[in-house]
């Protein structure tokens, strides 16, 4: 069972990608409304994967990956963002993946589980958007 | 050398010499009078003489009686100027003498007569009943004629002398009314000259042009010439003010900054409102070198080398326009377009440079706002759609219990449609980005063989379930582009092209350089584009039908989105109708100039 912390401030986003690794199957999930909440349940018990909302109101995605990097507790966590910005500025280091909105709630688990293998193959950054097909 | 002698010198010495001319020629004429006449007397006084004693002494003669002869002959001594006298008896021998007369017989004394010019003769025969008994010589000379002749040549001197000192008097005295007005003229010449003082006058006023006094008509008109220019002068400064005037109300009117420089870049005007932007006064910036104010060499951001600089090299070429950033009086950075032209001088060389520029910090302002609203849209709408698609992909996908067909029609027509709606975002804030970044592109060299096959390939699925064929041609070029940009836009042509071509048909794609571009063409053996419809595809959301739109999944932009490609990398893009049917679309992309350098 692989643990997967998914991070956006929308609950109906929270709601489609969680009923998505559900379909999949073999995933425990968790979800946080902010990145704070985030942070603190990934202390608690650290997952597998974080996925990461990017505009959020208060701790904004970039902000909240660097406090989990912070953390010696979170920062072996690989995050990938998810986001409607199609180009991120600033790329922060330590993000394993960006995966674009709207995307495909049946296709995510296996993107994320690809992406977290890869990491474990070799710790560099990825992009693996997932076509909005 | 007579000429440069001043004009009063010049008529009195006129006068003086016609004077002295005419009174030495009345002295002589009066002396040469005198002459003849003492002369002519002089010889009567002789001849009668002569009469007298020739008779007187024919009586001695006869008796020869020599003493008396004698005698008689010396009564000439009561004239003075005989100076020798004889009478010679009828042989030819001399009787008797006076004075200094030689003894010579007379035809000896013929032979030597005396010269004219000193002396004066005369023989007078003496007879005695008519008979010729002998001759009588007189000779005198001429100094009575002689002391005549100095005498009045001494008075004629002193009366010519007077006469000509009373001449000078006069003529000194009245020569200044020929010179004074004329001294008057050439002062005025002068000062007009020298001082350029055109305000003199020298006549009267009251003379008119046909004056018979041509100096005064002289003076006169020079008066009104001088009037003349005084009024041209005034007219001509009086029109310089009122074109200057309404220049400078032009140029503090304007609302944009404007600048003159010099060949050497230093400000030889500047207006108002540049002065104002920034931030110094007008005659602050006079004489000083723009670049050194405002461009300053220690502001690292901002420093331009002279050579640099795009003011200064704009003496070379005129720039549309230019963004850089100018620094105010107090430091402060303040973004501006600018345009420079070069100002040419008559002989065609650059003279300085005239800069506009203006303040676009809140048109820069603006533009981040749009920006700022294309992402906040962008996320905005984004985050409903992900939600929507995701909930119906999942209802779709049967995991959360099976729907009957029409109700997975439905499911399958509301996910259709949100692709739809995600595709029209994607296009209109693409469109927007385009329009927006205008020049800021990746522009990097590009292979056009790589993309336009990397294109095809993309969309070789789209083709192999249409049933098109794609065949491609393309010389190997390079290009400075956007790689990205550059293949979005060939994607969109060939699934335009894919998506209008009946099956079985081809598409074909080429590439090749002509003329300084490379020039990319697409053609289908589809429907076609009518005539009058060849511009208006480019426009956003035309399509040919509009049943194209539901049909054909297209969103309307793709190839309003393809034009603004094609013109942010400085090229064209056109629709045409070829020979045989369907439609041509054909890209201009410029190849690199030479030197040009990746940005």
């Amino acid at each position: 069972m692989k643990r997967v912390l998914i991070v956006d401030d929308d609950p109906d986003i929270r709601e489609i990608a969680v009923t998505g690794f559900e379909i999949a199957g073999g995933w425990e999930i968790r979800e946080a409304a902010s990145g704070l909440e985030a942070l603190e349940l990934a202390r608690l018990d650290p997952p597998e994967v974080i996925l990461l909302d990017v505009m959020m109101p208060e701790n904004d995605g970039p902000t909240t990956a660097l406090m989990l990097q912070a953390d010696e507790r979170t920062r072996q966590v690989p995050i990938i963002f998810l986001s409607a910005k199609v180009h991120l500025a600033e790329r922060p280091p330590g993000i394993c993946g960006f995966i674009t909105k709207p995307f495909d709630p049946l296709a995510l688990p296996e993107a994320v589980a690809e992406i977290v293998a890869s990491r474990a193959a070799e710790p560099a950054t990825r992009n693996v958007p997932i076509p909005p097909a | 050398m007579i000429d440069n002698l001043p004009i009063r010198v010049k008529v009195t010495a006129i006068v003086m010499m016609t004077t002295a001319l005419a009174l030495v020629v009345a002295c002589a004429a009066f002396i040469a009078h005198e002459v003849i006449a003492t002369h002519n007397s002089d010889e009567r006084d002789l001849s009668i003489l002569a009469d007298v004693v020739a008779s007187n002494s024919s009586a001695a003669l006869i008796f020869r009686d020599a003493e008396s002869a004698r005698e008689i002959l010396s009564a000439v001594r009561a004239h003075p100027s005989i100076t020798r006298a004889a009478v010679y008896a009828s042989n030819g021998t001399p009787f008797v003498t006076y004075g200094d007369h030689p003894q010579i017989p007379l035809a000896e004394l013929q032979k030597k007569p005396v010269s004219r010019w000193t002396h004066i003769e005369t023989f007078r025969t003496v007879s005695f009943r008519g008979e010729t008994i002998g001759t009588l010589h007189l000779v005198a000379d001429y100094r009575f004629l002689r002391q005549r002749v100095k005498r009045d040549v001494a008075i004629m001197a002193g009366i010519l002398a007077c006469a000509l000192l009373m001449a000078l008097l006069v003529a000194v005295y009245l020569q200044r009314v020929v010179s004074a007005p004329l001294m008057r003229l050439a002062g005025a010449a002068h000062q007009v000259r020298h001082e350029k003082n055109y305000a003199v006058r020298v006549g009267t006023g009251a003379g008119s042009p046909n004056d018979r006094d041509e100096i005064r008509g002289v003076l006169d008109a020079f008066d009104e010439m001088l009037a003349e220019v005084q009024r041209h002068q005034s007219n001509l400064e009086e029109n310089v003010a009122l074109r200057t005037a309404e220049l400078q109300m032009i140029l503090n009117s304007a609302a944009e900054g404007i600048v003159g420089l010099d060949r050497n870049g230093a400000v030889t005007f500047i207006n108002p409102s540049g002065a104002a932007l920034l931030g110094w006064r007008m005659r602050d910036l006079i004489d000083r070198s723009l670049h050194s104010m405002i461009h300053p060499y220690d502001a690292p951001e901002h420093a331009y080398s002279l050579q640099e600089c795009p003011i200064c090299s704009a003496a070379d070429e005129t720039a549309p326009f230019r963004v850089t950033t100018f620094r105010r009086s107090d430091g402060a950075s303040v973004p501006v377009e600018i345009t420079a032209a070069t100002i040419e001088d008559p002989t065609g060389n650059a003279a300085g440079v005239v800069v506009t520029f203006r303040d676009i910090t809140e048109r820069l302002a603006v533009e981040r706002m749009k920006d700022e609203f294309v992402s906040t849209v962008s996320h905005e709408l984004r985050t409903p759609l992900t939600s929507i698609r995701g909930a119906l992909t999942i209802l779709g996908s049967g995991a959360m219990g099976s729907l009957n067909p029409k109700g997975m029609r439905m499911v399958n027509i509301a996910v259709a449609n949100t692709e739809r709606l995600t595709r029209l975002i994607n296009d209109m804030l693409d469109l927007e980005k385009l329009h927006a970044a205008g020049v800021a592109l990746q522009r990097r060299p590009l292979r056009t063989e790589q993309v336009l096959a990397h294109a095809v390939d993309g969309v070789q699925p789209i083709a192999e379930r249409a049933g098109v064929t794609l065949q491609l041609s393309a010389e190997p070029c390079e290009l400075l582009a956007d790689y990205d940009r550059i293949q979005q836009m060939l994607s969109n042509l060939l699934s335009n092209a894919i998506k209008f071509s009946p099956p079985d048909s081809l598409v074909e794609v080429s590439g090749a350089p002509s003329d300084g571009q490379y020039v990319i063409r697409v053609r289908d053996y589809g429907r076609g584009i009518p005539a009058d419809k060849l511009e208006l595809i480019f426009e956003r959301f035309q399509q040919v039908d509009a049943s194209d739109s539901r049909d054909k999944g297209g969103t309307g932009l793709g190839l309003a989105i393809s034009r603004s490609i094609a013109i942010a990398h400085g090229g064209t893009i056109h629709a045409s109708i070829p020979d045989g049917g369907g439609a041509l679309l054909t890209v201009a992309l410029p190849l690199p100039a030479v030197n040009e350098e990746v940005a």
